[in-house]
């Protein structure tokens, strides 16, 4: 056995054992343990208990808080950002009904959308608001580009 | 070379709601183990505890546990494991960062994080401060205390002869032919007297 350990090795090394020990005690022996010292288990495990879902639900609320922020600032922006889409009604629904003949964008013509004659100048503006948002138009724009 | 711990993958990391529900699983049992283990981090701690309390180090194991510090693979460890577990490795950073008095720096400040996504603390590389010649002084004074206490239990010395010099609980059974029975009887009078004594957690004397 080495000599050559400091008394603050020791007594860490001490301490470390004590705490294994700790873990591995009987729930009976660490039970009587802690009423030995002058503490009711129950109590304490009520109070511990109450500490930790406290800080889960103090965090849950954080956590909320700032998806709820991160959404107002996602649909500020939303709000502000102007679309490149036709100005007049008759070019929007041209435009719309363009897109919807198109087979790579039959996807994001679900089947409310495929009857343009029911469809009001309003739903097709914020159709159009919609895929400008994902980059659909400016892909649209593009293509037509390269195409020309 | 050391290697950096793998990072839990996402998809088997745990959610906050999953976490309270271990919380709620909790046993009489592991919550008298968790203060008592909580009691002796911070009885090691000794002055580099630096105020801090049981419940804050439970509290930062959580905390670091809902912020994605530390993750939980269920699948691999118990909840109790993972939180006694985090407590060990918090009090260490702590003990690493303590300079009594000389520290400008916040240990939180200079978290950073690797390349798989782990918040590391360059602290964790650095080694402990040497004790100042007050906390020498406790410590040898506190081994004298506890040889004293135990001066009548031959037994009782012997494992706390190499628990100092860092033997495990096989290492030392082997080393002095005990049983487990043995070993457990020993053992949880040693915890028994030195609580009685004052010396664990609440009542530290390395503290002063």
């Amino acid at each position: 056995m080495s000599n050559k350990r400091t008394d603050e090795e020791k007594l860490d090394a001490l301490i470390d054992a004590l705490g294994d020990s700790i873990l591995e005690a009987s729930d009976e022996d660490i039970l009587d343990e802690l009423r030995m010292s002058g503490v009711a288990p129950e109590a304490e495990a009520a109070r511990l208990k109450a500490l930790m879902l406290g800080t889960v639900k103090a965090f849950r609320q954080r956590a909320l808080e700032a998806a709820r922020a991160a959404y107002g600032r996602q649909i500020e922006q939303m709000d502000k950002k102007p679309y490149s889409i036709p100005k007049t009604p008759e070019q929007r629904r041209k435009l719309f009904s363009f897109i919807a003949q198109q087979p790579q964008f039959a996807e994001f013509v679900t089947a409310q959308y495929r009857n343009l004659e029911d469809l009001t100048d309003n739903d097709i503006e914020t159709y159009l608001e919609d895929l400008a948002e994902l980059g659909i138009l400016e892909n649209l724009n593009d293509d037509k580009t390269d195409g020309e | 070379m050391a290697t950096k711990p793998r990072r839990v993958p996402d998809e088997v990391a745990t959610t906050p709601a999953e976490i309270a529900a271990a919380i709620e699983a909790l046993t009489s049992g592991d919550w008298a183990r968790l203060r008592r283990f909580a009691d002796n981090r911070i009885w090691k701690l000794g002055p580099k505890a630096d105020s801090r309390t049981r419940d804050d180090l439970i509290q930062m194991a959580l905390t670091d546990l809902l912020a994605d510090v530390r993750r939980w693979d269920k699948s691999k460890v118990g909840f109790m494991t993972l939180l006694t577990g985090a407590m060990k490795s918090i009090s260490s950073n702590w003990a690493r960062s303590y300079k009594k008095a000389e520290t400008p720096l916040l240990e939180a400040d200079l978290r950073r994080e690797n390349e798989e996504g782990q918040i590391f603390s360059p602290l964790e590389n650095v080694q402990d401060q040497s004790p100042n010649p007050e906390q020498r002084l406790h410590d040898k004074q506190t081994l004298e205390l506890i040889d004293g206490l135990f001066k009548d239990d031959e037994k009782a010395q012997l494992v706390l002869t190499v628990w100092q010099e860092g033997y495990d609980p096989p290492g030392v059974r082997e080393l002095w032919g005990l049983s487990q029975n043995e070993y457990n009887t020993i053992v949880r009078k040693i915890r028994r007297r030195l609580d009685a004594a004052a010396l664990t957690a609440d009542h530290d004397i390395r503290r002063n």
